[in-house]
């Protein structure tokens, strides 16, 4: 329990869902929790009346590619990931989007939320890729079911989710919390159409309520899952926080950690943190948890320098901020011949995963196909427009393509890099003066390779569709799933966290996220991230 | 929550019970007599298949909804108590009713059940709070009381768990009270039919009046909380929420109603252009009426058209409200920071996604017009949706609407000002604009709703009764010295 000298058992750096189930975790079983956000608070109704009002109403991506912004908040002291706070470096540009508010990057996220396979452990030493994971599945087995019970996760039971059409994969001791959604009319005519050609449909398991899920209402097919769910259906890391504060943790908002230190013994000993108006304030714990995004988090350990720690904090490794991966992908416009109006139902749902695990990953990359549910009106309706079409041309080609254009996108699995990385900026700053992070990027001929396989998908998909192939971007595009950053590993020399996510150089510090994940999988990592972090709490229990 | 369901046991007030008058201890023993003769009638019966009886005792346990109070939620054992039942003197938890020795009815014969179910007294000796609506039971006929305690003997399972004790602020803590109360307002009467009416009729009465309990919430209460059988059925509030007139009156009651609009809210709780059930409604329909066999729920609607009609303060039927509202138009994208655009800032974040900008809802959202919430003449359902949300499973779908009062995620929570900004713009787009709602009303909503005479007067019953002891020991004191003084001479 809290001793006097110290302010909390427990200090939790970033408020989204990571940070979010180990601060509920804690505060339940009545320890002294701090959490603290960069960002403010945000209501859900003041998001979705911004998005409302905005005139351009694209994806996470193109939202930010065209400069469109985001609904959520940019503050001098926790700039939006959407404008020009992000730096980058290399020959790929690692143009993500993650969000500073209470409740972290969730609120937008798309909310797959996948297990890993067995195999995706393995990447070493089955195909001698990458890196294997200190852990395998069956030790994570216990915690996916802990992580989809916290989140509220909806699937398919007695799926094959490594994309073979075979039985049930990966092992699961605990049916889906909740039963899958109905399939929309799109995504069960593109089913059929495609399993002709050995294409074996799965559903993919997400955070969007199937029945009523504790507080949240049944999803109702709004396709806003980003920028933001507006009935609060979909899992957002908000919903841990709220419970960690009916248990009397104490979240700090607009409180931007700046300095992590250790003593001598290498535990830590403070964190420094800055509120808007540049004072700065500092809190102890016994125990301290990281999970600040991947970019946060490995930053805010490189700008902890000292004289002992002159690399930053849980830096002795060299590899904070390096082996940054990304599921970096391709996409593909079509237009089918037939109306298939996408845009009914959530924004995702089905996809293939014939080339998830095999023996081809020693010469290419596991990849996932998806097809986009969004609605395409407004994007291709400005391009007639500009094209010079009116009147009932134009309402001819809106109907027309607003029912027949499908967008299909491929995640590939990175490998880790240690050139890719992030870096405090030397020579940008934000309003409170602190680096501005740098984002080196690049893929191998590994990723090529894996293009170019999943190109010849793309192509067989849009024969069996019947359909016109409109355009095809091969460059990179940014999938916002950021992984690598604090590496997991048995060996302190090469890795930054332990096999329980607690940082080799300092016992009393945990990083939760993504950023542990010693390799990628193709798979979105949320659920991986919020499973590991459901251990760190288990482990924290124990010592605290 | 439904506000008054439950037995109830304190054996901190036995020691009061031996206090009770005389008056009160003959009524207990005319109890007793009366089960006594329960107990013959059922001896009769025993002839009867015991499956048939069973199984009528399981429809009739789900006619009287005994599950809704007696189940805790969330996973509560079946009718082994714990519900905590917002009455306006304070939670009233629900008691074990499953056939465990130690901790439910096990130990019960058929006239102590009788005795509970019908008088509100539990075999210990003590007294059922009104929670427990042993005054609609009261006129359960004897055949049903047996098929009810075979059910609940033979088909329940027994479960050892001691559910929490109820602990009301004094006065209300005196259990003995509620003798003098039940002499007052419990009639021992079991249903008599009415031979002038159908046998359908006469049915449905037994089903709304024994059974289902309507009156417990649809029956305006005295002073005492003891329902005013003048204007039965004619509104009452439960708890936050308003429990509206269901009389045949055309405009304030059911009269405007068809027969099968009356028959599918009965089955599902919800009628598109009238009404949708929440809070205790909700619950009945899920729990019991849907479950009602067709001819049960059309005797219920032929009694219900047939209720003396009793004419609340309504203008027009609260259903005949509004219409689609095209103020989305003029007031999107508006700063919102004027008193009057906080209501459609609200409605448009955190209502319009599913009710849709124009109120008028879809296949899955009710409308917010044509809609009892928004039509009547108080407020305190559409503000009670609002902060408490709504939950209804019928066919096992799920009919759900999210708290947005205290109970929602901090992202989600609003301010009493929020609540009545936004009740304000439904009301005045979609519904009774004459209702006004201020910040003060959603605190009252919030805390429970509105508070009877017995609640307001509960913090004075005490002082009052200490002045008058002491003005009454003065004047004894008095009578007695002067007694003594013209003694003394002689």
């Amino acid at each position: 329990m809290a001793n006097d000298s110290y302010d909390a058992d427990l200090i939790v750096i970033g408020s989204g869902v990571m940070g979010g189930l180990v601060a509920a975790s804690l505060a339940k079983a009545g320890k002294k929790v701090i959490i603290l956000e960069a960002g403010p608070r945000v209501d859900r109704r003041e998001i979705v009346e911004t998005f409302r009002n905005a005139p351009v109403k694209l994806s996470l991506a193109n939202a930010k590619l065209q400069g469109a912004g985001s609904p959520f908040p940019s503050l001098p002291h926790a700039p939006s990931t959407y404008g020009d706070y992000l730096q980058y470096e290399g020959p790929v540009k690692y143009n993500t989007s993650y969000l500073r508010v209470v409740g972290g990057t969730t609120w937008h996220f798309g909310s797959a939320l996948w297990r890993m396979i067995p195999n995706d452990f393995k990447l070493q030493s089955l195909y001698g890729r990458g890196r294997d994971w200190p852990i395998g599945y069956d030790d994570l087995e216990a915690y996916y079911n802990r992580a989809e019970l916290e989140l509220g996760v909806t699937g398919l039971d007695g799926q094959d989710e490594s994309g073979q059409g075979g039985g049930p994969m990966p092992p699961r001791s605990m049916p889906f919390p909740m039963e899958q959604l109905n399939s929309s009319y799109m995504f069960k005519t593109i089913a059929e159409k495609l399993s002709v050609g050995g294409f074996n449909p799965v559903l993919e398991p997400h955070g969007r309520a199937s029945r009523p899920y504790g507080r949240r209402p049944v999803c109702a097919g709004n396709n806003n899952c980003n920028p933001v769910c507006p009935i609060g259906a979909k899992y957002d890391g908000s919903m841990h926080i709220d419970e960690a504060e009916r248990h009397g943790a104490k979240l700090l908002d607009n409180s931007v950690v700046y300095k992590i230190e250790a003593g001598d013994d290498g535990k830590i000993t403070a964190v420094w943190y800055k509120r808007p108006d540049n004072s700065e304030h500092k809190l102890n714990a016994r125990y301290f948890v990281l999970a600040a995004y991947g970019i946060e988090s490995a930053k805010l350990l490189l700008i902890s320098t000292s004289s002992k720690y002159p690399n930053g904090i849980a830096n002795s490794s060299d590899q904070v901020g390096r082996n940054l991966m990304d599921h970096t992908g391709i996409s593909m416009n079509m237009l089918t011949k037939e109306d298939m109006w996408p845009g009914e139902g959530p924004t995702e749902l089905l996809v293939y995963l014939n080339q998830r695990d095999g023996a081809f990953r020693k010469d290419y990359p596991s990849y996932k196909i998806k097809v986009r549910n969004t609605v395409p009106t407004a994007q291709m309706t400005e391009g007639f427009i500009k094209k010079g079409l009116l009147g009932s041309k134009l309402d001819a080609e809106i109907r027309k393509y607003s029912a027949r254009s499908l967008n299909w996108a491929i995640d590939f699995e990175p490998l880790p890099l240690p050139e890719n990385r992030v870096t405090p900026s030397k020579t940008k700053f934000d309003a409170l003066g602190l680096p501005v992070p740098v984002l080196y990027y690049s893929v191998t001929d590994y990723w090529n390779a894996g293009r170019d396989r999943g190109l010849e998908d793309l192509n067989k998909i849009a024969q069996l569709l019947d359909a016109e192939v409109l355009s095809t971007d091969v460059k990179w595009q940014n999938r916002q799933h950021v992984m690598g950053t604090t590496r997991m590993g048995d060996d302190p020399k090469d890795s930054v966290v332990d096999r329980d996510c607690r940082t080799h150089d300092h016992s009393n510090m945990f990083i939760a996220g993504t950023s542990v994940m010693p390799s990628a999988s193709c798979m979105n990592p949320t659920l991986t991230g919020a499973a590991l972090s459901v251990r760190i709490a288990d482990t924290l229990l124990r010592e605290i | 929550m439904p506000p008054y369901c439950g037995f109830f046991e304190s054996p901190s007030v036995k020691a009061v019970l031996f206090r009770y008058s005389s008056t009160a201890r003959s009524v207990v023993i005319g109890l007793f007599a009366a089960c006594s003769l329960v107990g013959t009638v059922c001896a009769q019966d025993a002839s009867r298949p015991q499956a048939e009886l069973i199984a009528r005792g399981r429809y009739l346990a789900m006619a009287a909804d005994c599950a809704a109070c007696h189940t805790a939620p969330e996973g509560g054992q079946p009718y082994a108590g714990g519900y905590g039942i917002q009455s306006p003197l304070g939670t009233i938890f629900s008691t074990n009713i499953t056939p465990s020795k130690v901790n439910g009815i096990g130990e019960y014969t058929e006239a102590d059940f009788a005795r509970a179910v019908r008088a509100g007294v539990a075999k210990d000796g003590t007294h059922l709070y009104p929670a427990m609506p042993f005054t609609a039971y009261a006129k359960l006929s004897d055949t049903d009381i047996s098929a009810l305690y075979a059910f609940f003997k033979n088909e329940v399972k027994p479960v050892d768990q001691a559910s929490r004790k109820t602990e009301l602020p004094f006065p209300f803590s005196i259990r003995a009270s509620m003798a003098v109360w039940n002499m007052l307002f419990l009639s021992n009467e079991r249903f008599q039919p009415d031979a002038a009416r159908s046998a359908d009729w006469n049915r449905g009465a037994y089903l709304a009046e024994a059974l289902e309990h309507c009156s417990t919430c649809h029956t305006p209460r005295n002073l005492f909380m003891a329902e005013d059988t003048r204007s039965a059925l004619s509104g009452g509030t439960v708890g936050p929420w308003s429990a509206p007139n269901i009389t045949s009156d055309k405009t304030s009651g059911i009269g405007g109603w068809s027969d099968a609009e009356l028959l599918q809210y009965l089955r599902t709780g919800h009628v598109a252009g009238k009404a949708q059930a929440a809070g205790p409604m909700a619950e009945d329909v899920e729990h019991s009426l849907q479950h009602l066999t067709d001819a049960d729920l059309r005797a219920l609607v032929t009694y219900l058209r047939g209720t003396k009609p009793v004419a609340s303060s309504d203008k027009q039927p609260r259903y005949s409200f509004g219409k689609p509202s095209a103020s989305e138009a003029s007031l999107r994208g508006l700063p919102g920071q004027a008193p009057a655009e906080n209501g459609f800032h609200v409605f448009s974040g955190a209502c319009a996604n599913c009710h849709q900008a124009d109120g008028s809802g879809n296949a899955h959202y009710p409308s917010l017009f044509n809609n009892t919430a928004t039509g009547a003449d108080n407020p305190d359902n559409l503000i009670s949706t609002i902060l408490f949300g709504l939950n209804r499973t019928v066919d096992g779908v799920p009919v759900f609407m999210p708290a947005f009062g205290p109970d929602a995620s901090f992202t989600d929570r609003l301010s009493d000002k929020d609540v009545a900004d936004v009740s304000n713009y439904v009301l005045s787009q979609f519904g009774n604009a004459a209702v006004k709602v201020g910040p003060e009303d959603v605190a009252r909503v919030r805390e429970g709703g509105r508070k009877p005479f017995l609640a307001l007067a509960a913090p004075y019953i005490a002082p009052i009764a200490v002045v008058v002891a002491v003005i009454l020991l003065v004047f004894i004191g008095l009578v007695v010295a002067r007694g003594r003084r013209r003694v003394a001479p002689a």
